[in-house]
C-alpha cells in the first residue's frame, strides 16, 4: 500500500514537474532537434520514460537534471535512429516564426527572434545543447558537465564559445529602438 | 589595466556566470565608477533577456497527464510485435540483413573449410556406413557365426587402440603426425599389460625367451606372453580349409601361463604401420630387388563398430620403400651408378622404377580384386569397396566389411578370405585368409617354383611390422600340408634357419644386419588333389600364421598359389615373379634369391650353435626374467624393464591424447572411410591426403562434419558453436557497417559488444587449449599428434653394437 502511494506521489510529482517545465523543455528539444514535431514526440517518450521509472523520481536529488537528461538522451537516441527519416533543412523544418503568435507593430522584433532561434539552431551541438541547458534548464555548468560527463572547464569554454556566436547575431539582428505605436500614429498625423 | 571595450566584452558572460573570481570582482569595480559601462551593462541585459526570449516560447496547448495503462505496456507496439521486432523493421534496411546473412555464410563456410583440415580421415568421408541397417542386417543374422569379442569385454584402452588401427589404416601419405602416432601406439600396443608386469611368472625351459636376442626392437618381450589366436573356432568357416579344422597350435607353457593371466582379456587387434614404415631409407634391403612387389593386406578393425572392420590391400614395388627420402628419379639413378648392389635380373624392373611414363608402364597389377568367398555363408558382408592410387605406383583397395557376429568362444576371430585372381601378384598370390589376431611380425613368404612342378621351395623371413625391415627372428616355424577339408597330407615339416648378414654396398666398414629366414622345400604327395594349403605356423606365436594355396594350373609346370593368413598386423609378402631368370635350386640346401648378390654374406648357418653353452637347441639357452620381460642377458633384461616402463608411460599419454583428439574431433566413433577421392581409371594418381581440398568441397565437408557427428548432442553442439561465431561475427559486421555508414552510437556500441564478445569467445578457446596443454605437456598443438621418443627407449636391433655384445654372438 506504501508502495502504490510513494508510486502515486511520485507520479503527481512528476506530471508537475513536466508541466511546470513545459515550455523550457519542449523549447529547448525544439531547438535542439532542429523540429517541432519531433520534439513534441521527443517529450512524449521521455515523459513516458520518466513515467515508467517513477518510483525514481522520489529519489532523485534534482529532479530538473533528471528529467532533461531522460530528454536529451531520447532526443539523441531518436536523432540516431530516424536522421535519414526525418532530417530536413532547418530553414524548411524550424518555423521558428510560428512559435510566437504574431502581433502588430511587433513584426520588427519577432523577425529579429526568429534570427536568434535560427542562430541558436545553427550552434555546434555540444554549443547548443551547453547554452539551452542553460539558459532554459537553468543548471549551473557543474550540473551540466555531470550530466554530460564532460569536465566543467568543457562546459564554459562551450559556453563561452556559444555566448561569442550569438553576440554576433544579436549585433547583426538586434531591433532599432523601440517605437511604440502610439508615438507612431502622432508622427504619421504631424 | 584593461580598457571599457574589453570590459564590454565581458558583460554577457558575466550575466552568464561565466567569469572567474578575481574577473568578476575587477569588472564589478570598474562598473562602479564607468558611466559608459553601465550603460553597456544595461546593453547586456537586454541581450540577455533577448536571448532568453528566443530560447524559450510558450507551449500553451500541451499539457502533460498521467498515461493510460494500454500506453505503458512495455515493449510492444502497436501491431502486438515485439519491440526489438520493431526496432529491427524499421532501422535496418532489408538489404542490410540480406548483407550480413551472405557475409554469414560466407563466413560458416570458410570457417567449416578452415577447420576440415583437422578433422580425421573419417570426417572427409562423404557418407558414413548406414548403421542402423547394418544392426538391423546384423540382427537378421543367423548363421554359425564365429567369436567376437563383445565390446564390455575390452580393456578401457581397446577402443583407443582401435582408434590408433584406424589411424594406421590411413596410406601412409596421411597425416604424418597421426602415422607417427600410430607408429607409436603400436609400439606400445605389444607391450605387456599390467597383469604380465607380475612377477614370478614360472616358464618351462621350452618357453620363447628368445625375444631380446632375435633383435627385436621396442621392447616387446612382453607380447611374447600372449598366446597368439593361431586357431579360429571350431565350425567358424565350415567347408573352408583352415578355418578350425587346421592343425592344433602347440602352445608352450608359457603361453599358457600367459592365457591363464589373461583369461578373458581379447587380444588386442593390433593395426599394420607397414605403409608408414616402409619409407625409410636406411632400412631399404640392399639385395633385394627394387621392382619386386609388396602385398600389404591388413585388416582394421572399426572402433565404433564392433561388426565393422575394413580390409586393405596395399601393393606397390620395394622401390617405394625410398619415396619420403628419395624421388623416383634420384632412386633410378643410384640404381644405375650401383648396379652391383642389385641382382642382375632385376635392371629391366629398375629402369622401370625410374620411367616418368607413369603407373601404366609399370607392372603394377591391375587387377587385384578381392572377394569375400565366405561372405554368402558367414554374413560377412561387404558395405563398400574402393580403389584409390595413393601415389604413383601404389594403389590402395578397401573393403568396409561387416564381420559376423560373436557365438560361443570369444577367443576366436572371424577370418576374412581375400583371394586374388588376376594381375602380376596372382602367379604367387591366390588367396589371403586374414584371422583377426594380433601378432608379433610378419612373415614374407617368398616362393619359387622349382623345375619339378610338383616341388615348392618356400622361404620366410621374418619381417618387422611397422618398418617392413627384414630382421633377425629367432623361433620354430613348421609347415603342414592338407587338403581343402583339412585332411593332413603329409608330416609337419620344420623350416631350417639360416642367417644371412647384409651389409649394405660393399663396403665392408659398415656393420652388417642380420636376417633370418627359413626355408624349406616342399614336395606335394602323389595322392594329392591339385590344390593343396600349407598351413604355415609359428610354435612360438612371433609370426602370423599362413595358410598358403598351392595350387598346380591344369597344364601347368609351375606353382602359381599360395596364401597366407595373418591377422590384424600387416601381411607383406614378397612376391618374386617379376624375376625373370628363376634359378631354381637344384640342392636340398636353397640359396636365398638375394643371396645372389655381392653384398649378401652368408654368416653362421645355425645361430644355436653358437649359443653360450654351446649348445644347438635353443630350449637350453638360459634367461632372465625382470619385471616380468624375459631376456637371455640380465643386463639386456634391465634395459628392456627399463624400455617397457618408458613404453608404457609414453602409451599411457598416447591414450590419453587420443582421447583428447577424439574430443576435439567431435567425434568418438569414426567410420571405416577412404581419405582419398574415388579412383578415376584412365586419369592420373591425384595426391589427395594432406593436399588442400578444393572450394567446391567446401559445402559437402559442412555437411560431412554434420553428417559424421555420431550423435545428435554433438551435431548439436557443432550447430551451436559455428552459429555462435556466426552470429557474433555478423553482428559485429552489420553493427559496425550501420553504424559507419550512419554514424550511430547505438550501433557502433553493439559493434564494439560483439567485438568484445567475439574476443571474449577467442580467449576463452585460447585459455582451454593453455589449459588442455597444462594438463598433458608433451601437447604442443591442440590439433596435432606429435610423435613422441619411443623409439629412443628400443633396444633398436640396428644398433650394432648392441646386437654385438649379446650372449651367443
Amino acid at each position: 500500500m506504501a508502495k502504490a502511494s510513494d508510486s502515486a506521489a511520485a507520479g503527481e510529482l512528476l506530471l508537475a514537474a513536466f508541466n511546470r517545465m513545459r515550455d523550457e523543455l519542449l523549447s529547448t528539444l525544439t531547438l535542439y532537434v532542429g523540429n517541432r514535431d519531433d520534439a513534441h514526440d521527443i517529450a512524449q517518450e521521455a515523459f513516458l520514460k520518466c513515467w515508467r521509472h517513477r518510483e525514481e523520481v522520489l529519489r532523485v536529488e534534482n529532479l530538473r537534471a533528471w528529467i532533461y537528461r531522460i530528454a536529451l538522451n531520447t532526443a539523441r537516441d531518436n536523432r540516431r535512429n530516424r536522421w535519414y527519416q526525418r532530417r530536413r533543412p532547418l530553414e524548411d523544418a524550424c518555423d521558428y516564426a510560428a512559435a510566437d503568435p504574431p502581433q502588430p507593430c511587433q513584426t520588427e522584433q519577432q523577425e529579429f527572434l526568429v534570427h536568434l532561434r535560427r542562430a541558436i539552431a545553427e550552434l555546434r551541438k555540444d554549443e547548443r545543447e551547453v547554452f539551452l541547458l542553460r539558459q532554459n534548464a537553468d543548471l549551473t555548468y557543474e550540473e551540466i558537465a555531470q550530466l554530460r560527463g564532460v569536465p566543467v572547464g568543457t562546459v564554459k569554454t562551450q559556453m563561452r564559445s556559444a555566448l561569442a556566436k550569438l553576440r554576433q547575431a544579436l549585433q547583426q539582428f538586434a531591433p532599432q529602438p523601440a517605437h511604440d505605436c502610439q508615438s507612431l500614429k502622432r508622427d504619421l498625423l504631424e | 589595466m584593461k580598457n571599457c571595450t574589453e570590459y564590454q566584452q565581458l558583460l554577457l558572460e558575466h550575466l552568464y556566470g561565466l567569469l572567474e573570481e578575481d574577473q568578476r570582482r575587477d569588472l564589478e569595480a570598474h562598473l562602479a565608477d564607468c558611466p559608459a559601462c553601465q550603460s553597456a551593462q544595461e546593453r547586456a541585459y537586454q541581450e540577455q533577456r533577448w536571448l532568453a526570449q528566443a530560447a524559450c516560447w510558450s507551449f500553451e496547448d500541451v499539457r502533460f497527464e498521467a498515461p493510460p495503462l494500454s500506453v505503458l505496456a512495455p515493449q510492444q507496439t502497436e501491431a502486438g510485435k515485439p519491440a526489438w521486432a520493431s526496432w529491427i523493421q524499421e532501422h535496418l534496411p532489408l538489404w542490410l540483413l540480406a548483407a550480413c546473412l551472405l557475409l554469414a555464410c560466407g563466413l560458416a563456410i570458410w570457417l567449416a573449410t578452415s577447420t576440415s583440415h583437422l578433422a580425421p580421415d573419417w570426417a572427409m568421408r562423404s557418407s558414413p556406413p548406414d548403421r542402423s541397417a547394418l544392426e538391423s542386417d546384423s540382427r537378421k543374422s543367423s548363421g554359425p557365426l564365429t567369436g567376437f569379442a563383445e565390446p564390455e569385454n575390452l580393456t578401457s584402452t581397446e577402443p583407443i587402440r582401435a582408434q590408433v588401427q584406424q589411424f594406421a589404416a590411413a596410406p601412409r601419405s596421411a597425416d604424418k603426425s597421426a602415422s607417427s602416432l600410430c607408429e607409436a601406439e603400436l609400439q606400445s600396443a605389444h607391450s605387456p599389460t599390467e597383469k604380465q608386469l607380475r612377477r614370478g611368472i614360472e616358464l618351462s625351459p621350452g618357453a620363447p625367451v628368445q625375444q631380446a636376442d632375435a633383435g627385436l626392437p621396442r621392447g616387446q618381450a612382453g607380447s611374447l606372453l600372449q598366446a597368439p589366436q593361431s586357431a579360429p573356432a571350431e565350425g567358424a568357416f565350415p567347408g573352408r580349409p583352415g578355418s578350425g579344422t587346421g592343425p592344433a597350435v602347440d602352445r608352450p607353457a608359457a603361453e599358457k601361463a600367459a592365457l591363464a593371466l589373461d583369461s578373458g582379456k581379447p587380444k588386442g587387434r593390433s593395426a599394420g604401420a607397414a605403409i608408414q614404415g616402409a619409407t625409410r631409407q636406411e632400412n631399404f634391403p640392399a639385395g633385394l630387388s627394387l621392382a619386386e612387389r609388396f602385398a600389404v593386406v591388413r585388416v582394421v578393425a572399426s572402433p565404433a563398430d564392433r561388426l565393422l572392420a575394413q580390409v586393405e590391400i596395399l601393393d606397390f614395388p620395394l622401390s617405394r620403400w625410398e619415396h619420403d627420402n628419395l624421388s623416383r628419379q634420384a632412386l633410378a639413378d643410384a640404381v644405375r651408378n650401383a648396379p652391383a648392389l642389385l641382382p642382375s635380373t632385376s635392371v629391366n624392373s629398375n629402369a622401370t622404377v625410374a620411367s616418368p611414363a607413369g603407373p601404366q608402364s609399370l607392372l603394377v597389377p591391375q587387377q587385384i580384386r578381392p572377394g569375400f568367398e565366405n561372405a554368402a555363408t558367414n554374413n560377412l558382408q561387404v558395405i563398400g569397396r574402393d580403389r584409390v592410387p595413393v601415389e604413383s605406383l601404389q594403389h590402395l583397395q578397401q573393403w568396409t566389411v561387416r564381420l559376423p557376429k560373436q557365438e560361443g568362444n570369444r577367443e576366436a576371430w572371424p577370418e576374412i578370405e581375400v583371394p586374388i585372381e588376376s594381375g602380376s601378384l596372382s602367379r604367387c598370390i591366390s588367396q589371403v585368409r586374414l584371422p583377426m589376431n594380433s601378432f608379433a611380425y610378419l612373415p614374407a613368404v617368398a616362393c619359387l617354383p622349382l623345375p619339378q612342378p610338383e616341388e615348392l621351395f618356400v622361404q620366410v623371413i621374418p619381417v618387422e611390422p611397422r618398418e617392413l625391415r627384414p630382421l633377425e627372428l629367432i623361433t620354430e616355424v613348421k609347415i603342414t600340408m592338407t587338403d581343402d577339408l583339412g585332411q593332413q597330407l603329409a608330416p609337419e615339416v620344420g623350416l631350417e634357419r639360416r642367417r644371412y648378414a647384409v651389409r649394405p654396398g660393399n663396403d665392408t666398414a659398415n656393420a652388417p644386419t642380420f636376417v633370418s629366414v627359413y626355408q624349406t622345400r616342399l614336395r606335394r604327395p602323389a595322392n594329392a588333389p591339385s590344390g593343396v594349403w600349407l598351413h604355415l605356423r609359428d610354435t612360438r606365436g612371433l609370426l602370423t600364421p599362413l595358410q598358403l594355396h598351392w595350387k598346380l594350373e591344369p597344364g601347368g609346370s609351375k606353382p602359381v598359389g599360395w596364401q597366407h593368413t595373418p591377422l590384424g598386423v600387416p601381411l607383406a609378402a614378397f612376391a618374386f615373379d617379376t624375376i625373370t631368370d628363376q634359378r631354381g635350386p637344384t640342392s636340398s640346401v636353397m640359396p636365398m634369391p638375394a643371396q645372389e648378390c655381392n653384398d649378401l654374406i652368408l654368416a653362421r648357418t645355425q645361430w644355436c650353435s653358437a649359443s653360450p653353452n654351446g649348445s644347438a637347441s635353443d630350449e637350453a639357452i638360459p634367461f632372465s626374467l625382470v619385471d616380468g620381460l624375459v631376456c637371455r642377458d640380465h643386463d639386456q633384461a634391465l634395459l628392456l624393464a627399463h624400455a617397457h616402463r618408458q613404453a608404457c608411460r609414453l602409451e599411457r599419454s598416447l591414450v590419453e591424447r587420443l582421447r583428447q583428439y577424439a574430443r576435439q574431433q567431435q567425434t568418438d566413433q569414426p567410420v571405416l572411410t577412404s581419405p582419398t577421392p574415388p579412383f578415376v581409371p584412365g586419369q592420373p594418381p591425384r595426391r589427395v591426403p594432406g593436399s588442400s581440398l578444393s572450394a567446391n568441397d567446401s559445402l559437402g565437408q559442412l555437411l560431412s562434419q554434420w553428417l559424421d557427428r555420431p550423435t545428435t548432442s554433438r551435431r548439436w553442439l557443432f550447430v551451436l558453436e559455428t552459429g555462435l561465431v556466426t552470429v557474433l561475427i555478423g553482428l559485429c559486421a552489420a553493427c559496425g557497417i550501420f553504424g559507419s555508414v550512419s554514424g550511430s552510437r547505438l550501433h557502433l556500441r553493439w559493434w564494439r559488444r560483439s567485438l568484445v564478445m567475439l574476443l571474449v569467445l577467442v580467449a576463452a578457446w585460447l585459455a582451454w587449449t593453455a589449459v588442455q596443454a597444462h594438463t598433458n605437456p608433451e601437447r604442443r598443438q591442440p590439433n596435432t599428434l606429435e610423435p613422441v621418443g619411443l623409439r629412443d627407449c628400443f633396444l633398436a636391433q640396428t644398433n650394432p653394437d648392441a646386437s654385438s655384445a649379446r650372449p651367443g654372438r
